[in-house]
């Protein structure tokens, strides 16, 4: 008997027929016509294979032996949901909730406060209210990113916020993405649109959690759009189960003046990708992004960022470090674009790793694209382990060796996340560090 | 900036007239034009080489037909015409080898003359033993009697191919396989000559050996293969350096370089490249498509890279080592310098394989006018390399606002106990340096001429004492009062 292969895109075209029916916004038509160009562009162009130079080192053969059908909605919460609910919960935080459950917007677990000027709405609620609203969030052709093209033909739901000018949220926004055991062997995908008007500013706290031994795939994409004077704070958490695949990719961009700051903190997934893409597409724009991946026993991380400097005088600064464990693999690939005329850049990255076993990897690519001259731009990329002569200097003083590794690991995932304002963020991002050195992620 | 507009200006100035762009007036023996197995018989025989060389060049050539053309690299130019190519040209009197340089033909040495490598004048002077390749045949071979005494081949390819079949059997095609990539393959089956060097074991070579290659008549690709073995416990320091003449349709290289260094053996392979750039608008020009990798085999090897690169107009070149033998050593210093339309994607491949290996790189890369120049490096360290160690560094270096830098290095990491480090940075001169420089009384091309100087300086040091004097005219030329 021969395995089917689903990596075929006609997997997914399949799929496609079977569940168009049932998708939200089947009866709107620019949505229909949307869905199917995006599929057949998608199968055109197929899934990367490493071949594709941003695919290098992802091995999306894990894909070959599942179909990945769409999920259904799962409106019953349980235990386990509550459970998961619980863990991805940050103490003291006390804005908007909005909760998916395996990728449909869940009315009972959110809390969405309504608050003058802000507009936070489910995509499917959306289209069904006002679809022409909707779809200015899209383009009417297809993508040349095949993923977001399958993003696109098949997402089920998503969130929309869209903050007037002159909004100040002091709460921040929590979206807390749940996969549940029904999403096994299923594809959760979802499409948000976030704008922050000018002078507006908001933060928002994303987790993506699901409990461990569950192959879904759980694809996110989201666009953001930071207007002139704007300020827009990320803090994602990424705590799958450890047979998931997780992807979530981030297109941004900023406006004169915008400041975008993206915080991630990869520990779960079978194969977890995130890619931000930031567009500094007006003067004085500002982005930073940091994050850190924790990988062990299988956990393949892979970090995507990709900063466009259109314009002069921007700043972008990017931390990134990868701690590798038994079994842990690792990518980062951060490609800096300076356009012909994007002249006083400043642009900083920085990625180091830590391998902290035998059996670990980590891969790094800093890229500099530069067509300016005026400019400084810097990459800085180190593999290594922990240093034994620090590692010795607390033995000496009485520290045990597991402590005193832990000790070290964790000061040099905390450097990522020493600037954060948000307390209970902070806290919960060394938390879950700590929890994943101990090995109870 | 002021200084900016007088930079593009003495940009084009200096690059407006290549200063080695004449064709030198000698009749040619030709194979057909285009590529076949017939062309490659014709080589072949014209070599009188022997049979399991044929048959391994038509191999190669059977590889290549299902090959296609990279285009990975960040580079935009006119892919060659394989059929338009003469893939054999050697000068008349090459059928009849001068036994001394009396006898070579006069038009060549004026040439030589012309380029300020008078024959006569190294071998007296420098004591450099210079193996001249115009175009495709070794002309001339001088202090073949004093390496002889050592036990030092040092030959052309072709010749080795007759003398030493066992050595040429053993090694060709063992650090760079034939089919390896598309212009390996293509070198493979239509290399016409180069340079074969042995060392044997513990000789430390008495001289510096130096190739200089020049390509002449039009349309003639050239295609070098060169083989350097150094055995247990040997050093030797090979040169190379070329020019070639004003032309207007872009001329093919893709040579072949392998090294083989074996147990406490160190090659340090220096290279000034210098070909026709193309003009300021970017026409004509050398396209130089070049595999270069050494093959660290025995413990404690070392091989040495420098490269400095001022001229083709595109250039596709990662010198490589393999860290085989443990505690074996990588280099690689490079300085590589863009101007008018030229654009170089270069860079190393590092593969730590043997424990206690380490490397070092150092890329100083130029960009002026409209030229876009590429670092792209890999550094991969393998599951058994204990306590690697790699330091990487490039530099990028603007001048005016319509070239580009880029650098695009891979870090691969399968071992705990590797230690690698990268670090870019990409800038224009700074304008408190060259002011400094002015108000000291320097004017704005000697500033700039100094702090470029400076800027390649930890890649020149390298280079060996005779090639130095030639680099830094090379960098006099293309950079003394082009940058601001």
């Amino acid at each position: 008997m021969t395995l089917k292969n689903y990596f075929d895109s006609e997997n997914y075209k399949t799929n496609f027929e079977l569940t168009r029916a049932t998708l939200p916004g089947q009866d709107v038509t620019w949505l229909s016509a949307l869905r199917e160009k995006s599929i057949s562009k998608f199968a055109q162009m197929g899934l990367p294979g490493p071949k594709v130079e941003e695919w290098k080192y992802s091995n999306l053969n894990v894909l070959n032996s599942t179909s990945y059908e769409t999920t259904n909605e799962n409106c019953d919460s349980d235990e386990q949901t509550d459970k998961l609910l619980d863990q991805a919960n940050i103490e003291n935080i006390n804005g908007s909730k909005v909760v998916f459950v395996d990728g449909y917007y869940s009315d009972k677990l959110s809390n969405i406060r309504s608050h003058n000027g802000v507009s936070l709405i489910s995509l499917r609620e959306l289209l069904k209210t006002n679809p022409g609203n909707a779809e200015k969030f899209f383009k009417t052709t297809p993508d040349e990113n095949s993923l977001r093209n399958l993003n696109v033909a098949f997402m089920t739901d998503g969130f929309v916020l869209d903050i007037d000018d002159n909004v100040k949220l002091a709460e921040p926004i929590q979206v807390v993405h749940i996969s549940t055991k029904s999403s096994d062997t299923k594809a959760l995908r979802q499409n948000n649109y976030i704008r922050i008007g000018a002078r507006a500013s908001t933060q928002i706290i994303e987790s993506f959690i699901g409990p461990d031994h569950i192959n879904s795939w759980s694809h996110n994409v989201s666009k953001v759009v930071v207007e002139e004077k704007a300020s827009l704070e990320v803090y994602q958490f990424q705590l799958e189960g450890d047979e998931t695949i997780h992807m979530n990719e981030c297109v941004v961009e900023t406006a004169t003046d915008a400041h975008f700051r993206h915080y991630s903190l990869n520990v779960g997934g079978k194969l977890s990708r995130t890619e931000v893409k930031p567009t500094l597409s007006g003067r004085h724009g500002q982005v930073e992004l940091r994050g850190a991946f924790l990988g062990r026993n299988g956990n393949s991380h892979d970090v995507f960022t990709h900063m466009k400097h259109m314009v002069p005088q921007c700043n972008s600064d990017q931390i990134y470090r990868g701690v590798l464990d038994r079994g842990g693999k690792s990518a980062f690939q951060g490609k800096v674009l300076v356009a012909k005329d994007a002249q006083l850049t400043n642009a900083d990255q920085s990625n180091k790793n830590l391998l902290l076993d035998r059996n670990a990897e980590a891969n790094s690519k800093p890229e500099l694209l530069i067509y300016a001259d005026d400019v400084k731009c810097s990459h800085g990329a180190t593999v290594g382990e922990l240093d034994q002569e620090a590692l010795f200097y607390m033995k000496s003083r009485g520290l045990e060796t597991s402590a005193a590794k832990a000790l070290m690991v964790e000061a040099f995932v905390a450097e990522v996340y020493q600037e954060i304002e948000l307390g209970p963020v902070k806290e919960k991002y060394l938390s879950v560090a700590r929890q994943w050195l101990e090995g109870k992620d | 900036m002021a200084s900016t507009l007088e930079t593009r200006q003495a940009v084009e100035e200096v690059s407006g007239d290549y200063k080695y762009g004449f064709v030198t007036d000698i009749e040619m023996v030709k194979a057909p034009k285009g590529l076949s197995e017939d062309v490659i018989r014709f080589i072949s025989a014209k070599k009188e080489e022997p049979e399991w060389l044929l048959d391994w060049r038509l191999k190669a050539y059977q590889k290549w037909l299902k090959m296609e053309e990279p285009d990975w690299a960040l580079l935009d130019y006119v892919k060659p015409d394989f059929q338009d190519i003469y893939y054999y040209a050697a000068p008349k009197s090459a059928d009849d080898r001068p036994k001394s340089l009396d006898e070579v033909d006069p038009e060549l040495l004026r040439t030589y003359e012309k380029l300020g490598i008078s024959l006569q004048e190294q071998e007296v002077l420098s004591g450099v033993a210079v193996d001249i390749v115009f175009d495709s045949v070794s002309v001339a071979t001088t202090f073949r009697e004093t390496l002889k005494k050592k036990g030092v081949i040092f030959c052309s390819i072709s010749e080795a191919a007759r003398d030493y079949p066992e050595i040429m059997k053993k090694y060709l095609g063992s650090v760079v396989p034939m089919a390896d990539n598309f212009y390996a393959a293509l070198n493979s089956a239509v290399f016409t000559d180069g340079t074969f060097v042995y060392i044997p074991k513990g000789v430390r070579c008495p001289m510096e050996l130096s190739t200089y290659f020049r390509i002449n008549e039009a349309n003639t690709g050239q295609f070098e293969r060169t083989l350097i073995i150094a055995d247990d416990e040997s050093y030797v320091s090979y040169l190379e350096g070329c020019t070639a003449p004003m032309r207007d349709e872009n001329q093919l290289h893709a040579a072949v370089v392998e090294l083989v260094v074996l147990e406490n053996a160190e090659i340090k392979y220096s290279t000034v490249q210098n070909w026709y750039p193309g003009d300021k608008d970017g026409k004509g020009g050398i396209y130089n498509f070049v595999t270069k990798r050494a093959a660290c085999r025995g413990e404690n090897s070392k091989v040495s890279w420098t490269q400095v690169e001022t001229g083709s107009a595109v250039t596709w070149k990662y010198p490589s080592c393999i860290l085989q033998g443990d505690g074996s050593v990588g280099e690689f210093y490079s300085v590589a310098i863009t101007n008018n339309y030229q654009q170089a994607d270069t860079g190393t491949k590092m593969i730590h394989i043997g424990k206690n290996t380490s490397s070092t790189i150092i890329s100083k890369g130029i960009s002026a006018g409209k030229a876009q120049n590429v670092y792209r490096g890999l550094v991969k360290v393998l599951p058994n390399a204990e306590n690697t160690r790699n330091f990487t560094q490039c530099d990028s270096l603007l001048i005016g606002d319509e070239c580009g830098a880029h650098t695009v290095p891979y870090i691969e990491a399968k071992n705990p106990t590797a230690q690698l480090e990268h670090e870019a940075t990409t800038s224009k001169i700074s304008d408190e340096q060259l002011f400094y420089c002015l108000q000291r009384g320097l004017d704005v091309e000697d500033s700039v001429a100094l702090i470029v100087n400076g800027f390649c300086k930890e890649v020149m040091m390298q280079l060996p004492m005779e090639f130095a004097v030639e680099a830094q005219k090379l960098l006099g030329i293309s950079l003394e009062g082009s940058v601001g």
